[in-house]
């Protein structure tokens, strides 16, 4: 364990109930033996194929779900519920209709009690970070995709989470939009210096933002490699996806999410 | 294509009143009176003070029914929709309620609440109240259930999602609550007078039927027609007010 770490998971486990022939229910183990530390200011992604647990692991670190085994901690104490130190963005972005971009914005400083004057200026400058400034008055319904999740993302910041949680936030997007928000996202997480725990099963999207991307697989799930992104940031002034390193870390992550698929390339585990 | 419309719609009203006018002015006025003779009644009773005193008594009574059952309809949907507890010690009777004809209460108004101005107004609140209850009932168990996860992401307490996400999700429903109810309100009004009254809309419905005066129940009855639109339109404007977040139609159409 690393002392600088901001979270860290420890032999984290989880059973959810599953329906049998007989009509009964058995318990089946869906995470096992998760070990896992994020320092400050690092920007991990969670990667598997789809089932493997990764929202899973993200909603019992939101406090959303309960562990069956294991902890985790957030500078050093540990989670039991939702709190103030974590704020999540959702893949379905989950505004509130009948808020105003501002007063979405807001939500997680009013459910604290912060008085009025501090959350409308609080709200203001995180809507400007997301390059929303005109927008502060429009309800969700007249704004595109994209920047409804970007209010999403402001929703989360305003709150000052010690980890921003992010649960394949662009997955809803079409593909233009979602790569366009990468850099955003990127250039955001750089002013904030927020740490971020981010869920996707977009490989480009992984490799582009992410310091470390953790591979989730098996039955039950656990961690099959962590992988280090080494490119230099910023990473918007340059091609990374024009790295020789990328098409590696590509391939790499390819035969953990779809087996080997081509001759050579063969995933390696790590005893977690 | 707008005026075409309007033009369609004007010309079918002239068609009807003229050939209404030809059969009823040739038949006993009894059966259908005419378009003229109605209209005479409706100046006799607008001048005599009859009609506009009759509405007013009828307005009182909508609007004291409507209003009892809202004040009570949205807080006891809001409540069992939100709390099982309190859901189940309560459907019982709301169900019971619900399937039973209202009218066939009025025995028992009669003599709880007497003839009065009361028993109409406890007529049209049990047949208001339950609408309103119902969709404020549904509203709540159709709140997104992943808005009510992100408050709880954001750290909210019981009482902070009741007010801030329960209660403002569950408006368009309240709304179409209220539509509905606004509606049953002058159902309940015409029966409640046509029972009890001495009064109103529904006391004159029920004299000029008992006299054979078609042409003037038919003044009434155009009348009930122009305060229910009018009614519902008001209804309308405040769920617009309401709903301004919104771009689609109406929950409950």
């Amino acid at each position: 364990m690393t002392a600088s770490a901001r979270l860290s998971i420890r032999g984290l486990g989880k059973r959810f109930p599953l329906r049998t022939d007989g009509g009964g229910t058995r318990m089946a183990q869906v995470l096992q033996g998760v070990d896992l530390d994020v320092r400050e200011s690092e920007f991990v992604s969670i990667i598997g194929a789809s089932g493997s647990g990764k929202t899973t692991l993200l909603r019992i670190v939101a406090g959303l779900e309960r562990a069956d085994d294991g902890t985790v901690t957030i500078d050093g104490r540990v989670v039991k519920g939702p709190g103030q130190d974590r704020s999540m963005v959702f893949q379905s972005i989950n505004l509130f209709p009948w808020r105003t971009v501002a007063a979405n914005v807001e939500l997680g400083l009013e459910l604290r009690n912060v008085p009025p004057a501090d959350r409308a200026r609080l709200a203001a400058e995180f809507i400007a970070l997301v390059g929303l400034a005109n927008h502060a008055h429009a309800y969700p319904h007249e704004l595109s995709g994209g920047m409804q999740q970007r209010v999403g993302i402001a929703r989360a910041l305003a709150n000052d989470p010690a980890i921003l949680l992010m649960d394949e936030p662009f997955g809803s997007l079409d593909a233009q939009t979602a790569e366009f928000l990468w850099d955003e996202l990127l250039s955001i997480v750089e002013t904030t210096r927020k740490t971020v725990l981010f869920v996707t099963h977009h490989i480009d999207e992984a490799i582009y933002l992410s310091d470390r991307i953790v591979v989730l697989g098996g039955q039950p799930a656990g961690i099959r490699e962590i992988i280090d992104v080494p490119f230099r940031k910023p990473r918007w002034t340059y091609d990374v996806r024009a790295e020789p390193e990328f098409a590696a870390i590509r391939a790499r992550l390819r035969a953990h999410l779809f087996g080997s698929a081509r001759p050579g390339v063969r995933a390696q585990s790590v005893s977690a | 294509m707008l005026a075409n419309k309007w033009v369609l719609r004007l010309l079918s009203v002239v068609v009807v009143l003229a050939l209404w006018q030809y059969v009823g002015s040739r038949i006993n006025p009894i059966f259908l009176s005419t378009p003229t003779k109605i209209a005479a009644a409706f100046a006799a009773t607008v001048t005599s003070g009859e009609l506009p005193r009759a509405v007013l008594a009828s307005l009182g009574v909508t609007a004291a029914g409507f209003f009892s059952a809202m004040i009570v309809g949205v807080p006891v949907g809001l409540l069992m929709g939100r709390f099982r507890t309190f859901e189940y010690l309560i459907d019982p009777y709301v169900n019971a309620l619900y399937v039973v004809p209202r009218i066939a209460l009025i025995p028992l108004i009669i003599v709880w609440a007497g003839l009065g101005i009361m028993a109409q107004i406890v007529v049209v609140f049990g047949t208001t109240v339950f609408p309103i209850l119902l969709s404020t009932y549904a509203g709540v168990k159709h709140v997104d259930k992943r808005l009510i996860e992100t408050a709880y992401s954001f750290g909210a307490s019981e009482r902070q999602l009741f007010f801030k996400v329960i209660i403002p999700g569950s408006v368009p429903f309240i709304m179409s609550g209220l539509r509905l109810g606004i509606g049953q309100a002058v159902i309940g009004m015409i029966v409640a007078q046509m029972f009890l009254g001495i009064a109103g809309m529904g006391f004159m419905l029920t004299n000029y039927g008992n006299q054979f005066a078609t042409d003037y129940v038919f003044v009434v009855v155009i009348s009930l027609a122009a305060l229910g639109i009018l009614l519902t339109e008001m209804v309308k404007l405040v769920e617009r007010r309401f709903n301004k977040w919104k771009n689609d139609e109406p929950a409950i159409a």
